[in-house]
């Protein structure tokens, strides 16, 4: 735990100072023409060679490195919705997901005690589900009607308390964790804040439950952080700043879904056309288990998330800002960091 | 070994060059606006002089790789042509607005950036005396789009640059002053000294990429998606490169500090002090009078480690 904390610290620092403009000087920088050809990849190996001497150590080109990169990113969304979902081919193709089967058998194997947690694990969970203990399991997302905004966020129930010999030894539980101090109660100034919803609130069938999402946020992409497509590619999600999340089906128009949260969302990762985690700023990890819904999961960390995997509603491995990931194979109920 | 640059006179260029420009106006289709061949050619040369290795084997490839259409599109606008404004205002105003949103993140400041972007597209600015468009500083290097989001990108990041270093006393929140840090620790102010220097030393020690990496990802809080993106990579790629930049730099850094007599507990200790005493400049506002404390407070904001 210390040595956690201590990476923690280290994150933050360096998150300081590199975010500081440290009072740096313009000394010698590329022009906007190299710093596009740069970005464009259309330079000769030397000069990017070149170049990236001086990036490495120049905040004021990294910086509009990355403005140029996030510009590009939004003024293109049906390139970047193309190239999200290069992301995650592993889950995409059929040879990916044999591998990572295979990967996964060999992990279990390996672990036979990690297997035994796992097994043991998924049959408490079907049970408790079936038997809709509410004392003891997330209250499962609900699929709530329109067209209220702060009436539309499903909060889940505090976790359910981990007992004391169902974790492994690496593994924090999440009680125990940073993520002890954050509420799970209902954030009424989140819900009073949540995402805009269309004038009309309206719905239309399956394709969501939330308002369609008005022309000026389908247009203005500009809040976009992330766009997640799942195996088939007939859903898309797109999440982004102040806890935005917008799916669409096969085309249709976009609905707004309540996220519950105004922080910025990063990432995300969906599995099926159902199952989608998302991550964002402050340890935000949020997950729908029926592509409409999202519920709020207790999270191992409280800095930012920048990028999440997801094998499906139970798996998932989550990076935080300095590279740290964590994963969970319960839904979220337990983490442990990845060595 | 790099050439220099580029010397040869617009006449010397035109004749050596001749094939490779009017190869480049006919596949940037010129005669569509008009464009005087002349043009293209100084546009050329400004490119080929803009090189940093300038040798006869850098120019042939700049001019084989060049965005003919754009470069096209950006001599002709820059020479008055009302179709190619036209073809350009269609084309690229959505992409300017849409880079400033992205780039700004509001929409008052995004509207004031691409005006004030346009108003230098059109020449409406002088330089050096002269009446030009910026548009002259586009050398077909990349597409359009992109060198359009890499000026506004500039000017903006310029701009929040000029603006800290204008901050004064007066107008920094009080939560934001540094606080005192009560009876001055010479020990305490030693070490956070010793860990300045010491990550100093860590970041400089870093490859140019992991650098980037770094600086993507703590001081612009890109997504491992948006990281890859720039260096062709897979994020879990990125995400190995930056879990190995850090744990270099702690290795480092964690040296240094136990080569300044101090043990696991007390590194962790160090860390949590940095972060309490943040920024670290506070110890040269203690030693400064009040008359420079103004000066001292914009001097090290954005404050250093």
């Amino acid at each position: 735990m210390a040595e956690i904390d201590k990476n923690d610290r280290l994150d933050a620092i360096l998150a300081r100072r590199l975010s500081s403009g440290d009072g740096a000087r313009r000394d010698n920088c590329p022009s906007s023409d190299v710093l596009a050809a740069y970005h464009d990849n259309s330079i000769s190996r030397a000069e990017r060679a070149q170049i990236e001497e001086h990036l490495g150590d120049c905040e004021f080109c990294i910086s509009e490195l990355a403005a140029i990169s996030r510009a590009e990113r939004f003024g293109n969304p049906a390139a970047a919705a193309s190239r999200s979902s290069a992301g995650n081919w592993w889950l995409s193709s059929p040879f990916g997901m044999a591998v990572a089967a295979s990967v996964a058998v060999v992990v279990i194997a390996g672990l036979g005690r990690d297997y035994y947690q796992y097994a043991v694990g998924d049959l408490k969970r079907q049970k408790n589900l079936e038997q809709t203990d509410l004392a003891k399991v997330p209250e499962p997302a609900k699929v709530v009607q329109l067209p209220a905004p702060s009436a539309m966020v499903p909060i889940p129930a505090p976790a359910a308390p981990m007992a004391a010999g169902a974790m492994l030894s690496n593994r924090v539980p999440m009680a125990s964790m940073a993520m002890a101090a954050r509420s799970m109660q209902p954030d009424a100034a989140a819900n009073a804040n949540a995402p805009a919803a269309a004038p009309d609130g309206q719905s239309s069938g399956t394709d969501g439950v939330g308002p369609l999402a008005p022309p000026e946020v389908v247009n203005d992409i500009g809040w976009v952080r992330a766009v997640v497509e799942p195996p088939g590619g007939l859903v898309v999600w797109r999440v982004g700043t102040g806890g935005r999340i917008m799916r669409q089906v096969d085309g249709k128009p976009p609905h707004l879904e309540a996220s519950g949260v105004t922080t910025d969302l990063n990432a995300g990762s969906a599995s099926s056309p159902a199952v989608c985690w998302v991550v964002g700023d402050n340890g935000v990890i949020l997950r729908s288990i029926d592509g409409l819904t999202w519920e709020k999961i207790p999270g191992p960390t409280l800095v930012n998330l920048m990028g999440v995997t997801a094998r499906d509603s139970e798996h998932a491995t989550i990076v935080a800002v300095g590279a740290n990931s964590y994963s969970t194979d319960d839904g979220g109920q337990s983490w442990w960091a990845d060595k | 070994m790099p050439a220099g640059p580029y010397t040869a006179d617009s006449a010397e260029f035109a004749n050596r060059h001749s094939a490779e420009i009017a190869e480049i106006y006919s596949r940037g289709d010129g005669g569509a606006f008009a464009l005087a061949p002349e043009l293209l050619a100084a546009a050329l040369m400004r490119g080929a002089r803009s090189l940093a290795d300038a040798g006869p084997g850098a120019v042939r490839r700049y001019l084989g790789v060049v965005n003919a259409t754009d470069l096209v599109l950006a001599c002709a606008c820059s020479a008055g042509i009302a179709a190619a404004w036209e073809k350009f205002i269609a084309e690229y105003r959505p992409i300017l607005r849409a880079a400033a949103r992205a780039i700004v993140r509001d929409d008052v400041v995004a509207g004031e950036l691409a005006d004030s972007l346009w108003a230098d597209l059109y020449g409406l600015g002088t330089r050096n005396g002269e009446r030009g468009s910026i548009l002259d500083y586009f050398h077909g290097r990349s597409s359009l789009a992109t060198w359009l989001r890499a000026v506004a990108a500039r000017r903006h990041i310029d701009s929040i640059r000029a603006n800290r270093a204008n901050v004064q006393i007066d107008t920094v929140a009080p939560d934001r002053l540094p606080h005192d840090a009560g009876p001055r620790d010479p020990d305490r102010a030693r070490l956070l000294a010793i860990l300045n220097d010491a990550i100093a030393a860590a970041l400089a020690a870093l490859e140019p990429r992991d650098a980037m990496r770094l600086r993507f990802h703590y001081g612009n809080s890109m997504t491992l998606q948006e990281i890859g993106r720039i260096f062709g990579e897979r994020e879990w790629t990125v995400s190995r490169r930056l879990k190995h930049s850090r744990r270099l730099i702690k290795t480092r850094v964690d040296a240094t500090l136990r080569g300044a007599g101090l043990d696991s507990a007390a590194i962790g200790q160090c860390y949590a002090q940095a972060l309490e005493d943040w920024p670290f400049a506070i110890a040269a506002l203690n030693e400064a009078g009040p008359d420079d404390r103004t000066r001292q407070v914009a001097a090290s904001r954005p404050f250093k480690l």
